[in-house]
């Protein structure tokens, strides 16, 4: 038979009231906070889930502002390229203009006073500053205006090709600016050739000083320049190769690959007669060849480094500006006048279409960020509920189980009443 | 015949005197801790000869009790635990606490200096949360030493009063087997050495042995506490390598014996096991993270340009600095041998442990390498050069006293004053400290480097789609050294690309040094030397691929087309580039640890003392029912109840005043028989 000691008795109905009491006070915490796991101990498992949903959200906050910032910025590039697409269209018209033939010269002057006026807008443009005092079109070179005016007049670009990457996703990333280079730099003009090799860098002081086997290399006309375009396409560099161990000299050009290049009548050019001084074409390049001199090794060789030279749209505008300031005083400068005109307008051409191109890209970029933006707002979400799953209070079932707890309390408190007043001293 | 009723009444009298005496004793005891009721035991006198009691019986089941004991360790061990895990658990995981937050605030800071690197405000925001970053680490620190500090001061307590209560059982059992010798009541006096036990047991498991009267009491693995009237001295001590943990001793025929990881159960079982299963894991994890945070930072800043064109310095301080170095590791204070220096350097964040290492020096030259807490023994192999150790190695010249090992991302050395001694003792902590030592040493806001000491120029006339970018890897490479005088690279380069026979895109990289003359760069310098040196020259290009030229990783992807160039040159005052900023950004989400980000880590952590607060709050639950089981059984039967005494207290005096009554009688008759005449 169990006994029941008077002791136990008081310490399990104490015991029983303790207990309900703390969880009435722990259930009233949770229902006037809202929250369920008050303290990370309160539920040890759901606290390591809450800090790792704690960590996304700060994540998603941390690519909201990313993606803020760089609409902010791309949204500058777009309304600045916007203002440029103006300038051009006004440029257009003036060029239009200034081609009429029916003008006089100082007509053309003042067409060419409202260009001018134009390109300092536009460099204006060109040269935007954020907020920050940054130049928002130099590349990573922010803190030096890209374009600025040199001595001859013309504006160069001073910045590079740097793009800064955002991250307003996992692992995804946005550029969030251009660089002038791509927007503006956009005119592939004349092509020009740097000839490379040994005799730049031995001593021109030396005798007989070095000197590259071909010199003065030209274009006659936009005509030659694309044929040599086209013909060494995917060729690279050419190098000219002048083989001076037996008389009389020879040479050959092979393209950057090491293979010997074919003339425009299909035959390879090697080991052919090399005369000092003479004019040759070399698909449609006019070179000038000069027999090596000294005795450097490798002096013999030299490379053709041939690109069109890219220009701004600042620089092509002046040079039109310049032409319509010529007076028209004879049919040739009519002649060359009317060239000016006609490379104006496919120059202008070019840089148009990059300015389009820039803006459509811009358009495309920031659609995409408005994308990602609204799919990690969704993952925010997902994020939140399941946070709040984890930590928000379930009123229904707190307020519930308070109650039934309160019940609880009150029997215990009733019985122990009860029990306290039984005493069999009471009766005897 | 009335004589005999004369006797039979006063014996009757003193009997249930007797009797009524032990119900006033139990009602008077019916709330004292421990008090074992008491009965008195009647015995009749054969021949009608009357009663008399015989002794007072203590009820007692000294199985429940041994029961009560055992259970009475583990609750109390669980118990405390509980409470400290707890406070482990809330200093981890409390948003205002928490590292995981912090690293959040600062690498949103660091964001902002990657979305506008030229903005002074951002870079001083960045640096102010670099700041309150390492105070975190520092102030979590703090708080969990506090909280070893708080175990530390329980251990001794509960130390202390293990001694005294030992003594006093001590003394209860020489005093109960003395009066027990002159046939003197003992009852009060054994309640008394059970509550003693009890409150033994609740300090650390024991293992209580009844012999005669004695109680002998032994803890650990036999560890004897009182053997008799003998009592061996319990103390605790400093710990020794490790002054922060100090240990328990048991002073044992004049040896003394080191029982801190042999205890188990009640309080001092409850604090050990907190102290190794989660303060100190929690410490060394803490430092692990500090570690990698500091380490990854300070070589990605290293490789960055800031606003000055110069390289980056460290934003938080060496993990290897010298008193770093210094203080992973510890010798044993009873070593024979004296330390010149000791060292531990962290090579490899990403193969750092949470483990403690104990080096002792053993016979023939070599050592035994145990892994803490768990004293697993680690295998080394010796190896006969100090300059062959590589990881998983040791050399040992006890001799000229050199130790040099290296492990799991650690590189230990030692050097003795002139020798070690075989049984020396050194605790390598390579964690432990750590959080402790970080701190944020940039200040200028113009120092933070962001950019990328390289730029890449993609040639404009390019045709293919290939798209390049670099990274430095080595920020003290040659090709760097006249950027302060010429701000360029040296040299810098440029690769072009061509095609072999079989169409196959090739690049060959020109030092471009002189614009007009580009020379095939050189292959870097072999041992022996080529000769001549190879060049890169129509190297096989495959997309994506890193290669690595004069300390720069460079790759190229995409699909190059014939003649086209890339060029690589110092990023002269490129303040507006983020490439290195972005590069510092992702170390946030980067595996830098053997298992994952520091976050990862930091939140496994929590996960992990998380879960043991978790069972260890369902077994104290369980811990607690089971004990108030045993407890309820061992009440009901040593305790009191007040009607069960109220009822015997109505029979004994009843039964006196029937035997008043015999005399009265007796009296009587005696009265009648002295009328009669």
């Amino acid at each position: 038979m169990l006994r029941v000691t008077t002791a136990q008795q008081y310490n399990v109905a104490i015991d029983n009231m303790q207990r309900s009491n703390v969880k009435i006070d722990n259930l009233s915490q949770q229902i006037s906070s809202g929250k369920r796991v008050l303290q990370p101990s309160d539920d040890p498992i759901a606290a390591a889930q809450i800090i790792k949903l704690d960590r996304e959200l700060a994540q998603y906050e941390k690519y909201e502002l990313n993606i803020q910032v760089t609409e902010r910025r791309l949204t500058l590039e777009e309304s600045v390229l916007g203002s440029m697409r103006t300038s051009l269209n006004r440029i257009n018209e003036f060029v239009i203009q200034g081609s009429t033939a029916t003008l006089t010269d100082s007509d053309r002057a003042s067409i060419a006073v409202a260009l001018r006026t134009e390109v300092e807008y536009m460099a204006d443009l060109m040269n935007t500053q954020d907020v920050q005092g940054e130049y928002i079109f130099a590349g990573s070179k922010g803190g030096t205006q890209p374009y600025q005016l040199q001595a001859d007049g013309s504006y160069d670009y001073q910045g590079d090709d740097g793009q800064r990457s955002i991250k307003v996703s996992n692992e995804l990333y946005v550029p969030s600016n251009d660089s002038g280079q791509y927007l503006f730099e956009a005119v592939a003009a004349d092509l020009q050739t740097v000839v490379k090799g040994v005799y730049a860098s031995e001593d021109p002081l030396s005798v007989p000083a070095p000197i590259p086997v071909v010199s003065a290399t030209s274009f006659e006309d936009q005509a030659a320049q694309d044929k040599f375009t086209e013909a060494t396409r995917d060729l690279g560099d050419l190098t000219i190769t002048v083989d001076d161990s037996v008389l009389p000299l020879t040479y050959s050009v092979v393209d950057s690959n090491g293979n010997p290049v074919e003339d425009e009548n299909g035959v390879l050019m090697t080991s052919i007669a090399f005369v000092d001084g003479d004019e040759v074409e070399l698909l449609g390049m006019g070179v000038t060849l000069v027999a090596p001199t000294g005795t450097y090794t490798g002096n013999n060789i030299n490379v053709l480094h041939t690109q069109p030279e890219q220009k701004n749209i600042l620089d092509i505008v002046q040079n039109y500006a310049s032409a319509l300031e010529v007076p028209l005083t004879s049919q040739a400068k009519r002649d060359e006048f009317e060239a000016a005109t006609v490379k104006m307008f496919g120059q202008w051409e070019q840089a148009s279409e990059r300015n389009i191109d820039s803006v459509t890209r811009l358009g495309t970029r920031l659609s995409f960020l408005e994308r990602v933006e609204s799919s990690n707002a969704d993952f925010t979400l997902f994020a939140e509920t399941s946070l709040s799953a984890l930590q928000d209070t379930d009123m229904a079932t707190a307020i519930s189980e308070y109650q039934l707890e309160e019940v609880t309390l009150q029997a215990s408190q009733a019985l122990f009443g009860r029990i306290a007043a039984l005493s069999l001293f009471d009766h005897i | 015949m009335a004589f005999n009723l004369l006797n039979i009444g006063s014996q009757a009298l003193l009997a249930n005197k007797t009797a009524l005496s032990t119900v006033g004793q139990n009602i008077a005891n019916a709330s004292t801790e421990g008090y074992s009721r008491q009965e008195a035991n009647f015995v009749s006198v054969v021949g009608r000869q009357g009663t008399y009691i015989q002794d007072i019986d203590r009820a007692t089941n000294q199985f429940v009790v041994q029961q009560y004991w055992s259970d009475l360790a583990s609750f109390s061990s669980l118990n405390i635990q509980d409470s400290l895990i707890s406070q482990t658990d809330n200093l981890l995981a409390t948003s205002s606490t928490n590292i995981s937050a912090a690293l959040d605030t600062y690498f949103q800071a660091m964001q902002n200096v990657v979305d506008d690197p030229t903005s002074t405000a951002n870079r001083e925001l960045f640096i102010a949360e670099a700041d309150s970053l390492t105070d975190r680490f520092n102030s979590l620190y703090a708080n969990l030493s506090t909280q070893n500090d708080a175990v530390n001061a329980t251990m001794t307590v509960a130390a202390e009063n293990l001694s005294d209560y030992t003594k006093s059982v001590a003394q209860l059992n020489d005093q109960i087997s003395y009066l027990k010798s002159v046939d003197q009541p003992v009852n009060e006096l054994l309640d008394q050495r059970d509550v003693l036990v009890n409150k033994i047991a609740e300090i650390v498991d024991i293992n209580v042995v009844e012999q005669g009267d004695s109680y002998n009491i032994f803890i650990g693995n036999g560890q004897p506490l009182i053997v008799g009237q003998a009592v061996n001295e319990v103390e605790i001590r400093q710990g020794d390598p490790d002054h922060t943990q100090p240990e328990l001793y048991v002073m044992h025929s004049g040896a003394e014996v080191n029982v801190t990881q042999q205890v188990s159960g009640g309080v001092l079982g409850g604090l050990k096991d907190f102290r190794n299963e989660v303060l100190n894991p929690a410490f060394n994890e803490l430092g692990r993270i500090a570690l990698a945070l500091a380490d990854e930072t300070n070589t990605q800043h290293n490789k960055g340009l800031d606003l000055n064109n110069e390289f980056g310095g460290d934003v938080f301080t060496d993990i290897n600095s010298d008193a770093a170095l210094r203080s992973r590791v510890s010798a044993d204070s009873e070593n024979l041998s004296t330390i010149n220096y000791a060292y531990v350097t962290v090579d490899d964040v990403s193969e750092l442990t949470v483990n403690d290492y104990l080096f002792k020096i053993a016979n023939d030259d070599t050592i035994t390498l145990k892994r803490l807490p768990t004293e697993s023994i680690i295998n080394l192999t010796q190896v006969a050069a100090a300059t062959d150790v590589v990881d998983g190695t040791y050399y040992l010249d006890s001799g000229t006293g050199v130790l040099k090992a290296k492990l799991d991302g650690i590189d230990v050395e030692i050097k003795g004053n002139s020798y070690l001694a075989v049984g020396d003792e050194f605790l390598v902590q390579p964690t432990r400290n750590q959080a402790s030592l970080i701190e944020s040493v940039i200040s200028d806001p113009s120092q933070l480097a962001l950019a990328s000491p390289v730029s890449v120029t993609t040639n404009p006339n390019n045709n293919g789609t290939a798209t390049a970018s670099v990274k430095v890897v080595d920020p003290a490479s040659s090709v760097f050294d006249k950027i302060a005088d010429t701000g360029q690279l040296d040299p810098p380069i440029e690769i072009v690309f061509t095609e072999n026979a079989t169409g196959g895109m090739e690049y060959s990289i020109y030092d471009v040094s002189n614009p007009d003359d580009p020379q095939l760069l050189e292959e870097p310098a072999q041992v022996p030397p080529i000769v001549p040196a190879p060049l890169y020259e129509k190297e096989a290009y495959v997309s994506g691929q890193e290669f690595i030229i004069n300390g720069i990783g460079i790759t190229i992807a995409g699909e190059p087309r014939v003649g086209d160039r890339f060029t690589f040159e110092f990023n002269k005052d490129g303040i507006s580039d983020n490439r290195n900023a972005l590069a510092l950004s992702e170390i946030q989400d980067k595996k830098i640890l053997s298992n994952g980000s520091m976050q990862d880590h930091y939140s496994g952590l929590i996960e992990k003392i998380g879960s043991k607060a978790a069972a260890g709050q369902i077994n104290l639950i369980a811990s607690e029912s089971v004990l108030q089981s045993t407890q309820s059984t061992l009440a009901s039967i040593i305790g009191v109840n007040l009607d069960e005494e109220a009822a015997r207290l109505v029979q004994y005096q009843q039964a006196y005043s029937a035997s008043a009554q015999l005399i009265t009688t007796s009296q009587t008759l005696f009265d009648t028989l002295l009328n009669s005449f």
